[in-house]
């Protein structure tokens, strides 16, 4: 299975690449890691409770991106994984 | 500003005089090449090789624009779409920050180069992949007094199989890492057979893919640095540096073992090799059949001239069932 991946690396941004896994990894690259880390965790966390998900390889590289841009583009690379 | 695939002879050639204008060679092995071009001029240009992104540079004019973020990022997407999640690159060490600011992690460097990578995999995941195939053979903590070997072997001939006996027999453990990279006429899966083969009666060998982070001859992309002498000096550093920090010190490797090599490049690489790890570098020579070196590039030649018997005297006996198969149609892969 190909890997999912979705986003870009602009400003306010974030790459997303997925791979299936028989547990949940989430691994978090950020550029306001300090700050965020946590809270960017939690939106992952959260969306892959409401997909049900159970086990996903997930590496996030994010550029300073809002909540509803982390979940958007999880989504899409979930979905482009499946696909 | 537009980015431009660089696919038409006279795109490449325009990309060789940019690169060429900044210090920097072109890789004639690169698979995909992008430019950034305005107002009809070039500002920009990317390269990879396989997952090894390579021959970037930004005009002077332009730098501090961001650029080399957007050339990046454009060849990532082209990556991506090929299914390539996991990028290296290998640049000059002054540009090692700007890397970081793309997400990039630092591997090995020296004061001149340096090796990044980002994407999904990583060296610590590569080293337990390793690990966990060691223990499949033989469980439990590693030892640290296995010996080494890293080969192309572009088939496996008496020559290589000579030198793995040797190193074999000096060691408890010998693992014969097999370079992934497919830049060969057999292809990494062939290679890695044949030597599997070969190795069969040694119990104490282990054949294991090289994985990215071996950075051999193969995968050097001899590009950026211009004189044979610093291309050479620098790359084959780096390779000690993250071989000894990484490979050795995971794996429990006390030796790596080096043929004997003509080609003058090659002789300088492991000569270098040989400075910065020292001891714990041993360089043997090559064995001979009938005075004459036994050489892949032979086995090849002959290969391709139809002579099998005559290539497969110069291999081991347990991998010519498999290399007559592969030598019929081995002329179909050369380039036309």
């Amino acid at each position: 299975m190909k890997p999912g991946i979705a986003g870009t690396l602009e400003s306010n941004d974030a790459i997303f690449t997925v791979r299936p896994a028989s547990t949940r990894h989430v691994v978090i690259h950020s550029v306001v890691d300090a700050f965020y880390h946590d809270q960017i965790a939690q939106v992952i966390e959260t969306t892959l409770d409401e997909l049900a998900i159970t086990g996903l390889d997930v590496l996030c590289e994010d550029k300073g991106a809002l909540d509803y841009t982390l979940r958007a583009r999880l989504i899409a690379a979930i979905q482009r994984m499946e696909a | 500003m537009e980015i431009k695939q660089a696919l038409l002879p006279v795109e490449i050639e325009r990309v060789k005089a940019f690169l060429a204008a900044v210090g920097l060679g072109f890789d004639d092995r690169a698979e995909e090449t992008l430019y950034l071009e305005e107002d009809e001029k070039m500002i920009g240009t990317v390269s990879r090789a396989g997952s090894l992104l390579e021959c970037l540079a930004v005009d002077p004019a332009h730098q501090g624009e961001n650029l080399a973020a957007v050339l990046v990022q454009a060849m990532r997407e082209r990556m991506f779409a090929a299914g390539i999640t996991h990028t290296l690159v290998f640049t000059k060490a002054v540009y090692s920050p700007q890397f970081a600011e793309m997400n990039f992690r630092l591997l090995a460097s020296t004061d001149k180069v340096a090796l990044l990578e980002t994407g999904a995999g990583s060296i610590e995941e590569a080293l337990a992949g390793l690990k966990k195939r060691i223990q499949g053979k033989w469980p439990g903590i590693l030892p640290p007094d296995s010996g080494a070997i890293v080969v192309n072997c572009n088939p496996i001939t008496l020559g290589h199989l000579g030198l793995i006996e040797y190193a074999a027999a000096r060691h408890p453990r010998l693992y014969v890492f097999v370079v992934e990279e497919n830049r060969s006429l057999f292809t990494f899966e062939e290679r890695f057979s044949l030597v599997y083969l070969a190795t069969g009666a040694l119990e104490n060998v282990l054949v294991l893919p090289s994985t990215p982070y071996i950075v051999s001859q193969v995968t050097f992309p001899g590009y950026f640095l211009k004189s044979m002498d610093e291309k050479e000096e620098e790359h084959a550093k780096l390779d000690a540096v993250l071989f000894k920090n990484r490979f050795m010190s995971e794996l429990g490797i006390a030796k790596r073992y080096l043929g004997t090599e003509t080609e003058a490049f090659m002789v300088r690489y492991n000569d270098i090799l040989q400075k910065a790890l020292g001891e714990t570098v041993e360089i043997i020579p090559r064995f001979t059949q009938d005075g004459t070196r036994i050489s892949a590039s032979v086995v090849r030649g002959l290969l391709l001239e139809g002579r099998t018997e005559a290539a497969l005297s110069l291999v081991p006996p347990a991998t010519r069932a498999m290399l007559s198969q592969i030598g019929k149609v081995l002329h179909e892969r050369l380039p036309r």
